[in-house]
């Protein structure tokens, strides 16, 4: 499988959160298109069209906060972000193999071992409920 | 051209109402074999009748109407009809209603342009059909989502408003991490890899409320399907629609479970109101 590489205009955000939620990671654009413009954000004088926007704190906490609304249509409570960080491309692991342990421990991104092992029971179960 | 031919050819203004106007006539008197004599009258019309802007020719000369303007200087619309009389018969050449501070222009070929008060040409005085050239104004947010006009026309800026058409497009790559390709993403300002075959997707400009229609599909991992967990199904994560957000998840048929599965790649458009 071809290496992927790092996406022009994108800053990358690890967002830890609450009720034993996998970790998220958001490709956050500092560029893209559009008729209207973001929040944050001011058109792009050499391209029609497209906008642009720093990274900056408030800029990513607030898509941070849009990205995990708090409840639902209906009221149901969704999770919630407990803490992000701003990780690079390269920060992220290629191998998704245990992709739902991966935590943040605040330098890396890291898998946590005994989330390693429910996955592998997890699968085991479905594997013998398979046949 | 304007061509008044003898001694009883005159051109008039009939006016509608009492709003002034300035109107100032030139014209070149044109007598055998070679005479040409260039003149030209101011007239000011200040009441409602009927007004000779431009006399008659004397002798056997023939007069050349070239040019002639009437500006509207009043608070209030003056209608004109510009009639030419040969001295028996009286044909109306224009009847054009003239807004306070706009102006027509006759000029030597005898075309009729009428200016607004900016100066620029008024088009037309009918709007455009299907089958009549006219005036075509352009479309509003509220003429887009009602969706109705004929005779409306839609600028690339307001296309979006309109109910059938998407009102953001989210495009990704990518098995290890996905990540959105723009173009064709449109209108989006994240991603964010949610877990295992599951995708959030954050909205720049939100729909209004949270009942909006959500299609995504996926690309899938192989070709090969004799194995279910290669078949992909894509649907909405329960209670995940929000104004600015959704969630998508792809899982495989796994037969007892549904797991999920992270595709090659997700694609999810949106429609409503925004």
């Amino acid at each position: 499988m071809p290496k992927q590489t790092a996406p022009a205009d994108s800053v990358f955000v690890a967002i830890t959160m609450d009720s034993g939620e996998p970790l998220r990671i958001m490709q956050f654009l500092t560029c893209g298109r559009g008729s209207d413009l973001p929040s944050g954000a001011v058109w792009d004088r050499t391209r029609e069209g497209w906008w642009t926007r720093e990274p900056s704190p408030s800029t990513i906490i607030t898509e941070v906060a849009r990205s995990c609304p708090p409840f639902g249509p209906d009221g149901t409570p969704l999770p919630r972000y407990l803490r992000f960080r701003v990780v690079t491309f390269e920060d992220i692991p290629t191998d998704r193999t245990f992709r739902d342990a991966l935590v943040d421990d605040g330098k890396a991104l890291v898998h946590d071992s005994k989330k390693i092992r429910a996955i592998r029971s997890e699968r085991a179960a479905r594997t013998k409920g398979a046949r | 051209m304007l061509i008044l031919k003898d001694t009883d050819s005159l051109l008039t203004i009939i006016t509608s109402s009492g709003e002034d106007i300035d109107v100032c006539a030139s014209f070149v008197d044109f007598d055998t074999p070679d005479t040409f004599t260039a003149d030209s009258t101011n007239t000011l019309i200040t009441t409602a009748t009927t007004t000779t802007v431009v006399g008659s020719p004397t002798g056997t000369k023939k007069r050349n109407v070239t040019g002639l303007t009437a500006r509207n200087i009043g608070v209030a619309i003056n209608t004109l009809t510009i009639n030419n009389s040969d001295g028996t018969t009286v044909v109306t050449l224009f009847k054009v209603p003239l807004n306070a501070g706009e102006w027509l222009l006759i000029n030597e070929a005898g075309v009729l342009f009428v200016y607004d008060t900016n100066g620029g040409v008024k088009m037309g005085a009918s709007a455009a059909s299907d089958t009549v050239a006219g005036l075509i104004g352009l479309a509003t947010q509220a003429d887009m989502e009602s969706a109705t006009s004929l005779l409306l026309a839609v600028t690339p800026g307001r296309s979006h408003f309109h109910p059938g058409v998407a009102k953001f497009v989210c495009f990704t790559t990518g098995t290890t991490t996905p990540v959105m390709k723009t173009p064709p993403s449109y209108n989006m300002t994240s991603i964010t890899d949610t877990g295992v075959g599951r995708l959030t997707v954050t909205i720049a400009n939100d729909f209004s409320s949270v009942d909006w229609a959500c299609q995504a599909t996926c690309v899938g991992i192989s070709t090969t399907l004799t194995a279910i967990a290669l078949a992909n199904t894509v649907y909405i994560r329960f209670a995940t629609m929000a104004a600015g957000t959704v969630e998508v998840n792809v899982r495989d048929a796994t037969a007892t479970t549904n797991a999920l599965a992270d595709p090659s790649g997700y694609a999810v458009c949106g429609w409503g109101d925004i």
